[in-house]
């Protein structure tokens, strides 16, 4: 089985490397970063993703907006996109889910199970 | 009419001048033998004496009677030696006349001629003539008078025929005046009072009144007229006052009530009943002349119509000096007076009725006047009261910033404050009667037409919506309508519709104050506590037994922040109301079973095992990730309290008494072994970071929040959450909530 690869798009920089150590080590999965909305789509269109972990609360592009543009960009749309929140838990969901991503995991998340919580929405074994 | 004269039985001719006697001749003397000595015999002073007509009387200076004619020997029945050397006042001249006569007879003596007088004389048989006198004095050389030559006519018939004829006219006219006096005036006592002293000076008599006799009652006197000349006892007892005097007992009415008219001339003559010749005695009555009257009786019911006349009293005149003739005019007139005056009564009486009736009339219509003023005042006092009330309504909902208005089953308003104006800038005077279509814009009507619709049949409706005002300015509003049920129909609804922009702009604030903290807290939370997880792991280095120690240590306090975190937002959003929950129709058994499942590692961890009762297959109304929460925060408390090894048992029911009451709550429970509540702090145990004591939270990891969330939750609900418990054996918690309802509201 090929090792996955992610692109995690937070502004939070600990964030990211939390992610990416337990995706890395757990996981066994690679993992790209980004620091922002934009870099992130850039990101997208070079390289070749499984998915993406996209943080819905981030400055200038937010979380929707870039999954949006990801969604319009014919080279990007088909990748899943699970949404990271630190918001509340009830309402976000279904507007979320409403707007095409596939997963919702809520902050603080236990970076051990992260890539098992990714693999359960997206149907990975 | 026929009357009787006064006057002896001397011949009369008709037109009632004296004549001396049946001759009209006077034979001359027979002394003279030829026709001639007989015609000088007509020259002779004493055949023309005595031929004259007239009476004759000649008087010396002193006043002695010198020569007395025949016509005066025929008219007094004195023949001339009886008179002569007499003056006439000595007995010829009634006494009243005689101190007249002698100043008449010093005039003429001083020369005074032709005085005409009248003088009434006394017959021998003591009848009187009236008689009209002229004299003429015989003066001698010197001028001396020697005698008098008196020459006389008798008037005593037309002296009493003109009286007959006045005390007639009087009559007459007393009759007229009382007649009148019947017809024009009301008054009884007057008319009473004039009749008798009228007629007292008509008739000349002492006493004349009037006694009414009423059928009840003691005789009284009505009126009364005392001659102010009566003298001596009779006077006396003529005043002695009433009820003593004897007119008013009764056998001397008695006597008269089945009479007609009763004449007594004297006290002597037969016909004089002997019961009241005592009581006439007694008052000196000498003559009485008593003339019922009769008049309708009285009744309290008022005059019938044909009622027959009965006896109410009598006029009674009394003379007392002396006995006297009562004419047949006189009598005549007492009964035409004694009808008179019962035509008086009769008047007095229908009066009174109809003053009774109009008395009565008068109180009844001031009454129903009284009345209907006080219906009046009772309608203005209403009135005003209204106003009153609709002017304190207007007070207090114009200075209310919010629409308050009432509106019919047509959608019209019926009532508006002033607040209208500001919000749809149109005079708020102006709305009454207009559609709620025709004042608010077409989307705001499609907006609240259903909630308009779903109050008119009956059902109060609160909801939020956003407005737009005339000035194009946005505002968000909370508009209520509240049906107006009358004897079970609805009329109309009242509106409240307030302005909640601020509020909705404090929330928005809040809301995002809520999210960015808990985006700032939860952030760095995420790294702290993802780094001590991996390291936690082992993977990346091997830390010695403290070293693992500590790590857990961090970890388990980070995800105490965490649960921490969530729990204060959770309750203060929940608290504001920012949570809305939508409430759906949950079956019971789900519920408890996911709650079951959801804690199950957590009841491995802690050996404890979870059950669920015997649930019948109920639904509540309710929103199903809070009962959720609600449920595993209990079960979390009875796992991590209960010791090892025991259950936490899980039920629903309806509650027995009233099962079948339609809007019966499902009642929840979570029951378990552990160390339990103390009673006083069963209250106090659902309320923000209370803890049974100090340790627990440090030790069993929890918040201090799980159980006022709960309760946030559950009364959100519109259910009940409370707690059983005996401190050392165990807990049970308890929460109800709605079962689903036919007709939905808004929780």
């Amino acid at each position: 089985m090929l090792s996955k690869q992610i692109l995690m798009i937070d502004d939070e920089s600990d964030i990211q490397t939390v992610a990416r150590i337990g995706l890395t080590i757990v996981g066994g999965w690679q993992v790209l970063t980004a620091n922002s909305g934009r870099e992130g789509i850039a990101q997208a269109k070079s390289h070749v993703l499984d998915a993406i972990l996209l943080d819905v609360m981030m400055p200038d592009m937010d979380g929707v907006a870039t999954l949006k543009a990801l969604k319009a960009d014919i080279s990007t749309q088909s990748i899943p996109i699970i949404f990271l929140t630190a918001k509340s838990r009830a309402i976000n969901r279904k507007e979320l889910y409403a707007l095409g991503a596939q997963g919702v995991i809520h902050k603080p998340f236990d970076p051990t199970t992260l890539s098992s919580q990714i693999s359960g929405f997206l149907g990975w074994d | 009419m026929a009357f009787l004269p006064l006057l002896p039985k001397a011949p009369m001719s008709s037109d009632g001048a004296s004549t001396s006697n049946t001759d009209s001749a006077v034979n001359l003397p027979s002394s003279s033998a030829t026709d001639e000595s007989a015609h000088e015999a007509i020259l002779d002073t004493e055949t023309l004496l005595n031929a004259a007509g007239s009476l004759i009387v000649v008087f010396d200076r002193q006043g002695k009677i010198k020569r007395f004619n025949r016509t005066c020997e025929t008219t007094t029945g004195y023949i001339e030696k009886d008179v002569q050397g007499h003056c006439v006042w000595d007995f010829l001249l009634i006494p009243e006349d005689r101190v007249a006569m002698q100043g008449i007879f010093r005039q003429l003596m001083n020369g005074q001629t032709n005085t005409y007088y009248e003088s009434t004389w006394l017959g021998k048989a003591g009848e009187t003539h009236v008689i009209a006198w002229s004299n003429t004095v015989l003066t001698n050389r010197l001028g001396r008078v020697d005698f008098i030559v008196s020459s006389g006519i008798e008037v005593t018939q037309q002296r009493h025929s003109r009286r007959q004829l006045e005390g007639q006219y009087r009559q007459s006219h007393l009759l007229a005046e009382i007649t009148q006096k019947v017809r024009q005036s009301l008054e009884l006592e007057e008319i009473l009072q004039t009749t008798v002293s009228e007629v007292q000076g008509l008739l000349g008599c002492d006493h004349v009144f009037i006694l009414q006799a009423p059928p009840e009652s003691s005789v009284r006197l009505a009126a009364e007229a005392i001659t102010t000349l009566a003298q001596g006892p009779a006077q006396s007892l003529l005043r002695r006052p009433w009820p003593t005097n004897p007119l008013l007992q009764s056998d001397y009415v008695e006597h008269y009530r089945r009479q007609s008219v009763s004449v007594i001339d004297t006290m002597d003559g037969p016909g004089v009943a002997p019961e009241i010749v005592d009581i006439l005695n007694q008052l000196a009555v000498k003559s009485e002349l008593a003339v019922p009257i009769l008049a309708h009786g009285h009744s309290d019911d008022g005059i019938k119509a044909g009622q027959k006349d009965g006896f109410w009293g009598l006029l009674i005149a009394h003379h007392c000096m002396q006995s006297r003739r009562w004419s047949p005019l006189e009598i005549d007139l007492m009964q035409q007076l004694a009808n008179q005056i019962g035509v008086a009564i009769n008047h007095a009486q229908l009066l009174e009725h109809l003053e009774d009736i109009v008395v009565e009339r008068t109180a009844k219509l001031t009454e129903t006047n009284q009345q209907l003023r006080r219906e009046m005042d009772e309608r203005l006092r209403t009135e005003s009261a209204l106003r009153r009330s609709e002017k304190q309504l207007r007070l207090v909902t114009n200075a209310l910033p919010a629409l308050v208005a009432y509106v019919d089953i047509r959608h019209r308003y019926r009532f508006n404050n002033y607040a209208y104006e500001t919000w749809y800038d149109i005079p708020y005077q102006q709305i009454k009667g207009r559609q709620v279509s025709d004042i608010v814009s077409l989307e705001v009507y499609q907006q609240i037409l259903p909630y308009l619709e779903q109050a008119l049949m009956g059902e109060s409706v609160t909801f939020e919506s956003e407005m737009i005002q005339s000035s194009g300015q946005r505002l968000w509003a909370s508009i209520s309508y509240i049906p107006d049920i009358q004897d079970g129909q609805v009329k109309g609804l009242f509106s409240l519709v307030s302005d909640i922009s601020d509020r909705k702009a404090a929330e928005r604030m809040k809301d995002e104050f809520v999210s960015v903290v808990s985006h700032e807290l939860r952030t760095p939370l995420t790294s702290v506590h993802g780094s001590l997880k991996l390291l936690s792991t082992g993977r990346l280095g091997t830390l010695n037994g403290q070293g693992r120690e500590l790590i857990d240590i961090a970890l388990k306090n980070t995800e105490r922040l965490t649960r921490l975190i969530n729990d204060v937002l959770d309750l203060e959003r929940m608290s504001f109301g920012k949570v809305t929950l939508v409430p759906v129709a949950c079956s019971v058994l789900d519920l408890l079973q996911s709650a079951a499942d959801a804690m199950q590692p957590m009841a491995d961890e802690y050996n404890i095992q979870l059950a669920i009762r015997p649930t019948e297959a109920l639904s509540v109304w309710a929103a199903p990730d809070q009962v959720m929460q609600a449920l595993t925060n209990l079960l979390s408390n009875a796992i991590k309290f209960s010791p090892e090894g025991s259950t936490v048992w899980m039920q629903a029911r309806l509650p027995g008494k009233e099962p079948n009451k339609v809007d019966a709550h499902v009642e929840f429970l979570v029951k378990d072994v552990g160390r339990g509540v103390p009673s006083d702090k069963l209250e106090t145990i659902f309320e923000r970071f209370a803890q049974v004591d100090s340790s627990d939270a440090r030790e069993r990891g929890g918040t201090g929040l799980g159980l006022a969330i709960c309760r946030e939750i559950i009364q959100q609900h519109r259910g009940r959450i409370w707690v059983k418990s005996i401190h050392g054996q165990g807990s049970t918690f308890y929460f109800t909530l709605p079962q689903p309802t036919a007709s939905p509201s808004a929780l």
